[in-house]
């Protein structure tokens, strides 16, 4: 049974106020577990400390607060870094939607840049993997967003959560590549060769992201890709399709491979998203 | 009109209710700091933590499932807080870490005859424990992290934790026996 009238001694209270780290371990152990329950011993704590310490946090925490909601563009360009004062003028534009048209936009754009050097398709089948791969490491907010779950995720539902986002980029993701791929015409070669190399990649992010911030596993990941591409690829300064086994039969094997051997980890490494923060 | 409880106050809090953010704010934010401060001697990085916190606070009060005191389920948020800041930061190269306590403890003839007699041996013992330990013990029972956030906190694996916390267990026993 517990002494329920125990209070801190004041001299207590006051070394600690004054710097806790001049309290020994087990005195400032104790002292913070019973501050956990204990009301009157939080009021004798602010009274020594005084005032200011809160009126300065709270100014500064309205600030932040009051700003408006952070929109879908500036997130994905604050999580890469794009200034402040750029993220808030571009992410002034409103919904999710732009940044995804932005995407595709971005896919189409690669296509009509490469098709000056090379064939529409292989534009295409080049770029598409490189949404959905940018996008998962999307799910995954910045280490210093506020808007992450982080505190609040429980160890239970960090794999779950992480798990049911990354579906829905993804599918969002395949949707709207599936309607770029029809919008842009004929491309002869099999069209559907991008899905499972954009599958295997986004979810070899996932399981990179278990080592090293998402950031780092998207850009490495897309990098990786990338001069694979131009060094299978690339042939008298232009991309040539026909090289690609990647696209053909043995080629898609590989890319199942991979899927399957990120699937596992993830899967076997799952309970690392528990401490990983996760878009709000 | 009666105080509100802290209960009350998330619960106003989870509903938009900004006057009891700042209310709840006033009442928990210098033991949160002072606490966090004690695990993180860098100022910048606390004070960035601290925001944070209440900051999830504000967006996440629905998320309190409403059992247990208010204030440890706001410890929880601030010391993951604290593992996510200081991780983002090492990540680009700055090394702050956990361990990067003040190493100030004062200890005047006076405290060690205070704590002898309030504490009996239970401070003894826990002074005995070679820094490590008491890191390892400090981080999982007395912060509640579980294995592999105090693993990610110390810089250690989660399997290294374990043992840390096992040969604890058994000097602290050896000591208070």
């Amino acid at each position: 049974m517990t002494d329920t009238t125990w209070h801190a001694p004041a001299d207590l209270i006051e070394r600690y106020a004054a710097n806790p780290s001049w309290v020994d371990d087990a005195r400032a152990a104790s002292l913070e577990a019973h501050l956990v329950g204990c009301s009157t011993c939080r009021e004798a704590l602010d009274e020594v400390v005084g005032p200011d310490l809160a009126r300065a946090s709270w100014s500064g925490l309205i600030d932040v607060i009051d700003q408006p909601p952070t929109r879908s563009l500036e997130w994905l360009l604050r999580r890469f870094r794009v200034p402040e004062t750029w993220s808030r003028l571009l992410g002034a534009t409103p919904g999710l939607m732009f940044a995804w048209f932005a995407a595709v936009a971005a896919v189409v754009g690669f296509v009509v840049v490469l098709s000056a050097a090379a064939d529409a398709t292989a534009g295409f089948l080049v770029t598409a993997p490189l949404v959905p791969l940018i996008l998962v490491a999307g799910v995954f907010a910045p280490v210093s967003d506020p808007a992450g779950e982080a505190g609040i995720a429980t160890p239970l539902h960090g794999f779950g959560l992480v798990a049911r986002r990354a579906v829905i980029v993804e599918v969002s993701a395949f949707a709207l590549l599936a309607l770029a791929n029809v919008a842009l015409g004929e491309l002869g070669a099999p069209v559907a060769a991008w899905v499972l190399p954009s599958l295997a990649l986004s979810v070899s992010v996932v399981a990179l992201s278990t080592w090293v911030a998402p950031e780092v596993a998207a850009t490495v990941i897309a990098g990786a890709w990338l001069s694979g591409v131009v060094l299978v690829w690339w042939e008298g300064g232009r991309l040539v399709l026909a090289k690609s086994a990647t696209f053909e039969t043995p080629g898609q094997v590989l890319w199942i491979v991979l899927l399957v051997l990120s699937a596992v980890l993830v899967v076997t490494r799952r309970e690392r998203f528990a401490t990983m923060e996760v878009f709000a | 009109m009666h105080d509100r409880t802290d209960a009350e106050l998330l619960a106003a809090v989870a509903d938009g209710d900004r006057d009891a953010l700042e209310q709840l704010h006033d009442r928990h934010v210098v033991w949160v700091r002072l606490r966090l401060s004690r695990r993180c001697s860098d100022v910048d990085v606390v004070n960035e933590a601290l925001q944070d916190t209440f900051v999830a606070v504000w967006r996440g009060a629905a998320k309190w499932n409403g059992t247990g005191e208010p204030a440890a389920w706001i410890w929880g948020i601030a010391i993951r807080r604290l593992l996510g800041v200081l991780r983002g930061r090492s990540r680009w190269g700055r090394d702050r870490t956990y361990q990067d306590l003040s190493h100030d403890v004062v200890t005047t003839a006076e405290d060690v005859v205070v704590m002898g007699v309030e504490h009996g041996d239970l401070a003894g013992a826990l002074r005995s424990l070679s820094p490590e330990l008491r890191a390892v013990v400090q981080a999982t029972v007395l912060d509640g992290l579980t294995t592999r956030e105090a693993g990610d906190l110390l810089g250690i694996p989660a399997g290294t934790v374990k043992t840390r916390m096992m040969r604890a267990r058994i000097e602290l026993r050896g000591a208070l026996a």
